[in-house]
């Protein structure tokens, strides 16, 4: 299988399939149809490697990074969302929402 | 209306999400304003000591919020019927130049959406309480100035629809 992710990453491409989204839309219903213990195991694997992923990222151009380097950004993107089922609701959509919902129609790439 | 806000990066870790730290960003926006090259003229109208936010209404359904840390937020509601609204919400930044900036903005704009889901949550019981017609008065403190303003003008311009519309029956 070809890997999506750079190599310096290899321990994170378990999650890459699922979590390198390019847009709010998709990491949102993909957290939606999470599971809590999907998102756990990718926080627990990705979370400690979040600031080295960042400064791999930083050392390419924001409008020119390569594919594998987007797709490491995508992941980093999919983190901070799942952050807040994990730290702070405790379950994927957040509580007490009631009827309301919000959907992301805009957003810069990447 | 201006207020002190929370400086958010300012605080100690252990008052922190784990990601708020590792992104450097949250409610109050990204962490490390960036620079700007002049004076936000009309920014902290109320004098605010420590100032942190700006909360700029405008009849009738836009809202600016303006931080501390060098960038806004802008509302926009409306109206679908007598109980149901489309609400609007844009983050403005000075546009990232590093996968660190864009994430800290990214950090940002999930917490807005993580945020206003729970905000608007409470409309739900709002709205409902309101339609029960229990409530003969609905008291906004001086913290909710916003709020009455928005009220007493939707009030104003109803009372004058009214008027012209019984000016023209006569």
């Amino acid at each position: 299988m070809t890997a999506l992710l750079p190599t310096e990453f290899a321990d994170l491409e378990p999650f890459a399939a699922t979590w390198c989204l390019a847009t709010e839309p998709e990491r949102w219903a993909r957290r939606l149809a999470s599971t809590m213990d999907e998102m756990q195991a990718f926080y627990d694997a990705c979370f400690p490697r979040a600031e080295a992923a960042i400064e791999y990222c930083d050392r390419f151009d924001l409008r020119d990074t390569p594919t594998d380097v987007e797709r490491l950004l995508q992941m980093l993107s999919s983190l901070a969302l799942v952050s807040y089922a994990i730290e702070v609701w405790l379950q994927p959509l957040p509580v007490d929402t009631g009827s309301a919902r919000l959907d992301r129609i805009r957003e810069p790439h990447p | 209306m201006s207020t002190s806000g929370s400086h958010k990066h300012t605080f100690p870790a252990e008052h922190l999400y784990p990601s708020e730290v590792q992104y450097r960003s949250g409610n109050t926006g990204p962490w490390d304003a960036p620079a700007i090259d002049r004076e936000l003229a009309g920014a902290n109208p109320g004098a605010v000591p420590r100032w942190g936010i700006d909360n700029f209404q405008i009849f009738p359904n836009l809202q600016i919020l303006l931080y501390e840390r060098n960038w806004y937020l802008s509302y926009r509601f409306w109206p679908t019927s007598h109980n149901t609204h489309v609400f609007e919400a844009d983050l403005w930044f000075v546009p990232a130049t590093t996968a660190r900036e864009r994430l800290a903005h990214e950090y940002a704009a999930v917490t807005v959406k993580e945020y206003a889901l729970q905000d608007a949550g409470t409309l739900d019981g709002t709205q409902l309480g309101l339609e029960s017609r229990a409530f003969a008065d609905f008291p906004l403190n001086d913290q909710e100035i916003l709020v009455r303003h928005f009220h007493k003008t939707v009030a104003d311009w109803v009372n004058e629809h009214e008027r012209s519309i019984a000016g023209l029956q006569r």
